[in-house]
């Protein structure tokens, strides 16, 4: 059992979590193992893809042929994305696969209905960051909710940069209120002096005050300690 | 390597709360920041133990497998058969600050939780800056609360303002007399309220010793309070209650507190810095400060009164003086 996932790609020294977590594989057949695998690469997941996606969810070859074809034919028909990109996003985040669905159904609901975004919008978001699908719905709404009223960023410029859902609110929060205190907060790519959400997000607060806001990491020290 | 850092890690800091994230959580984090810089300190070298192992001799005729005795480390100790080695961490937290107060809190690790209660014991005065909207009134005095009434506000001027302020500095006044239980009769006691010094030593509700106005431009207006044994609810329901008095209404926008005692925003750590390094070099920066203003605190007061320490230059409001078992001699 051991040889054969070693066989699959997974090193010693990471057959310790993977085991901790998915113990119960031992109890499996090797032989449905086997067609399990043979599954996946029939359905033209290279052999490195598997090992990945092996290692980031362990319960991944638990799961019966038929649960994950029906996961696979689900996302692909709730996404409408072709075959390539299905196979990505299930690569990217494996969980997708070993999780339960009706999360991903609620999140799928809340982007149509709660948010306003179209179905083509959607899509390229989640080939961005396939973690929306599985974030918690009130983070979302509440990330959306200040993005897009109180830093008044329309729809499309959220969907070129979707990292913002990622990153904690209080850090979007923080940053916007400096950049607003110093009366950069131009988020519309067509005006000048224009600053990006995805740098918003993602800079250290170095870069970030250096760069975007112009000013000194203390003065961003003394404007936090202001709010 | 790791208790060498967590004998360093004894004594009080403070960190700066921002808003809108509750106490518990602050405190939890902190912890774990701790536990994740203490864990990852370098383990020391695991203990050798003899043992005798079946093996080829090298040298000999025979191909036979002889026992020969050799150094191998133990494995006892190490993290992945134990655990790590640091797994909980006591942090205690001073006066407390509600979720949507920002501002200093104090935090005290180890051993250091006992100079936590003595600071409480020495009831120090807190700053506050306070931020209040005129116009509106909602029922739990915040910003975004439900709304239960609207009002005009032009006929407020700060004259207004600062004449209410001033009757409530008055009244706190009175009120700081007498909850500190001290007989006004005797000279010692006449010389410390002439200093200013008085403070009550006990439960008592809340107390302001100093209330003035920085900004005033309608409908914002903005207070610095200094006062002890607060909520900061209590400080909500006085912005309410300055409203009414100024027969209009307000909210409160932002209760910020600048200072606890003796630790001002300067001393806070921001959340960037809630890391063991950075605490360790906080505690013990403020060590020296903590233990002089504690020795003063429980010091018995002398008749002559020393020029007191760094106070604040208005209402010659003395935050960090030393008042002894005086006033309970007093009754």
């Amino acid at each position: 059992m051991l040889l054969f996932l070693k066989d699959l790609g997974i090193e010693d020294t990471q057959l310790g979590p993977f085991l901790t977590k998915n113990y119960a594989i031992f109890s499996e057949d090797l032989e449905n193992l086997k067609t399990r695998v043979a599954y996946l690469q029939s359905k033209n997941f290279s052999k490195a893809d598997i090992a990945q996606m092996v290692r980031n969810a362990p319960f991944l070859l638990s799961f019966s042929v038929e649960r994950l074809d029906n996961r696979l034919g689900f996302f692909q028909k709730e996404l409408k994305l072709s075959v390539k990109k299905t196979r990505d996003l299930v690569i990217r985040l494996p969980r997708l696969l070993t999780g339960s669905l009706e999360p991903v159904k609620e999140n799928m609901k809340v982007f149509r209905l709660e948010l306003g975004f179209q179905q083509n919008e959607i899509q390229h978001m989640i080939t961005k960051i396939p973690k929306m699908l599985t974030a918690n719905k009130r983070k979302l709404t509440e990330t959306f909710d200040y993005v897009h009223n109180v830093m008044r960023v329309p729809h499309h410029v959220i969907v070129r940069f979707p990292q913002v859902f990622n990153t904690r609110l209080f850090k979007v929060k923080e940053r916007h209120l400096f950049l607003d205190y110093l009366g950069r907060a131009q988020y519309d790519p067509t005006e000048p002096n224009y600053i990006s959400l995805d740098k918003l997000v993602s800079v250290p607060d170095g870069i970030f005050c250096e760069g975007m806001a112009k000013a000194s990491i203390q003065d961003f020290e003394k404007f936090l300690k202001t709010l | 390597m790791g208790s060498a850092g967590l004998a360093r890690l004894q004594g009080l800091f403070s960190v700066y709360k921002p808003p809108g994230l509750k106490w518990k959580h602050l405190r939890d984090t902190v912890e774990l920041q701790l536990l994740k810089g203490l864990n990852a300190g370098k383990p020391p070298a695991p203990k050798q133990r003899v043992r005798f192992l079946l093996g080829p001799v090298e040298g000999s005729e025979e191909k036979e497998l002889t026992l020969t005795a050799t150094r191998v480390p133990t494995l006892i100790d190490h993290p992945l058969v134990r655990g790590l080695a640091f797994t909980s961490l006591k942090v205690g937290v001073g006066h407390r600050l509600d979720s949507q107060a920002s501002g200093v809190l104090v935090l005290g690790v180890g051993h250091g939780r006992r100079l936590l209660t003595d600071m409480y014991n020495a009831h120090l005065t807190k700053d506050y800056t306070v931020r209040g909207l005129l116009g509106k009134a909602t029922d739990d005095f915040c910003e975004d609360g439900r709304l239960v009434e609207k009002t005009m506000y032009d006929h407020v001027t700060r004259e207004k303002l600062d004449r209410i302020l001033a009757v409530i500095q008055g009244s706190h006044q009175k009120a700081l007399v007498t909850y500190s239980n001290l007989d006004l009769q005797t000279q010692e006691a006449y010389e410390m309220a002439v200093s200013g010094v008085i403070r009550p030593m006990n439960k008592s509700p809340m107390l302001i010793t100093g209330i003035r106005c920085l900004q005033f431009a309608p409908p914002e207006f903005l207070l610095e309070v200094q006062c002890m044994h607060e909520t900061q609810k209590q400080l909500r329901r006085l912005v309410h209650e300055i409203g009414l008095e100024l027969k209009s209404t307000a909210v409160c926008a932002q209760v910020r507190r600048t200072r606890d005692g003796f630790f001002t925003l300067d001393d806070a750590l921001l959340r960037t810095q809630w890391d063991l390094p950075n605490i360790q070099d906080a505690i013990q920066a403020a060590a020296p400060r903590v233990a002089a203003e504690l020795e003063k605190s429980l010091r018995p007061w002398l008749g002559t009164q020393e020029p007191p320490g760094p106070g604040q230059p208005w209402d010659s409001k003395r935050p960090c003086s030393a008042l002894g078992p005086e006033s309970h001699v007093g009754h």
